[in-house]
């Protein structure tokens, strides 16, 4: 699954270990669902949207084919 | 010794130290410099320097950000467990060598060292279900499936080998040290790149 938190971030000037503190998680967990190497829950994944105040649709993003 | 030149050290350079002076003793009591229960103590107190390995490896958590509330109790456990552990292998030992135990009290003996081992697996349930993290608890389970498959896949190559006598006997023991390698070698695998920093640099 491809995501957006990269871009997200960085439009808003946060780092890893700032968008980690938000989400309550460990940095390492933010780099693993940025990177794709992690697919979050789906309570993750909703708490992530409501920190960028988006959807879920917004932020992640179905493989192609 | 300051805490800053405390501080300082990585966990390799207590791991190494802890190694270096288990050898140095062995090697001390294999020459007959120093007595068995004298080798049993000094080896007990080269269990102090677990502290010092386990605060230097959380400072490196915390700076990789792979840190949580439940890693720090995993990590008092494991450390008490492991002090435990050998105090209780040494008080063992020392008392079948030297005092001869049998019957009921060494049933009894045998314990010693065993429960802290149940104490580990305990912390490393109670970490598991512990664990707020998602991420952190996805790769505890993955490394123990890790650690899991090389205890079951060693322990029946050996077993068959040793029914054809093909090798020596290996003591049942070996099953936790082989599990916590699997276990260490998976969460490497599963880990590596994670602490980089973001594509970003941010």
């Amino acid at each position: 699954m491809n995501n957006r938190l990269r871009v997200l971030r960085a439009e808003r000037k946060w780092s890893q270990q700032d968008l980690a503190d938000r989400l309550e998680v460990s940095r390492q967990s933010v780099n693993a669902i940025e990177t794709g190497k992690y697919d979050p829950s789906l309570p993750l994944a909703f708490r992530i949207a409501d920190v960028f105040g988006l959807t879920i649709e917004e932020i992640f993003l179905r493989d192609e084919g | 010794m300051s805490d800053t030149w405390i501080s300082r050290r990585g966990p390799g350079f207590w791991i190494g130290a802890i190694i270096g002076l288990m050898a140095a003793i062995a090697g001390l009591a294999a020459s007959d410099a120093i007595n068995g229960p004298t080798a049993i103590i000094l080896m007990a107190s080269t269990g102090g320097l677990l502290y010092p390995l386990m605060r230097s490896g959380e400072r490196c958590e915390e700076r990789s950000g792979t840190s949580s509330p439940a890693v720090r109790r995993y990590n008092r456990g494991m450390l008490a467990a492991s002090l435990a552990y050998i105090l209780g292998m040494g008080i063992a030992v020392w008392l079948t060598d030297a005092l001869g135990m049998e019957g009921t009290v060494l049933w009894v003996i045998a314990f010693l060292p065993i429960l802290p081992i149940f104490a580990m697996i305990w912390v490393m349930a109670r970490y598991i279900a512990d664990e707020q993290d998602e991420y952190l608890r996805h790769l505890a389970v993955m490394s123990n499936m890790g650690g899991l498959a090389l205890v079951l896949g060693l322990a029946s190559l050996w077993g068959f080998f040793e029914e054809f006598a093909l090798v020596p006997h290996a003591p049942g023991w070996f099953s936790v040290p082989v599990w916590a390698l699997g276990m260490g070698l998976t969460r490497w695998w599963l880990a590596r790149g994670d602490n980089a920093p973001a594509e970003d640099g941010v």
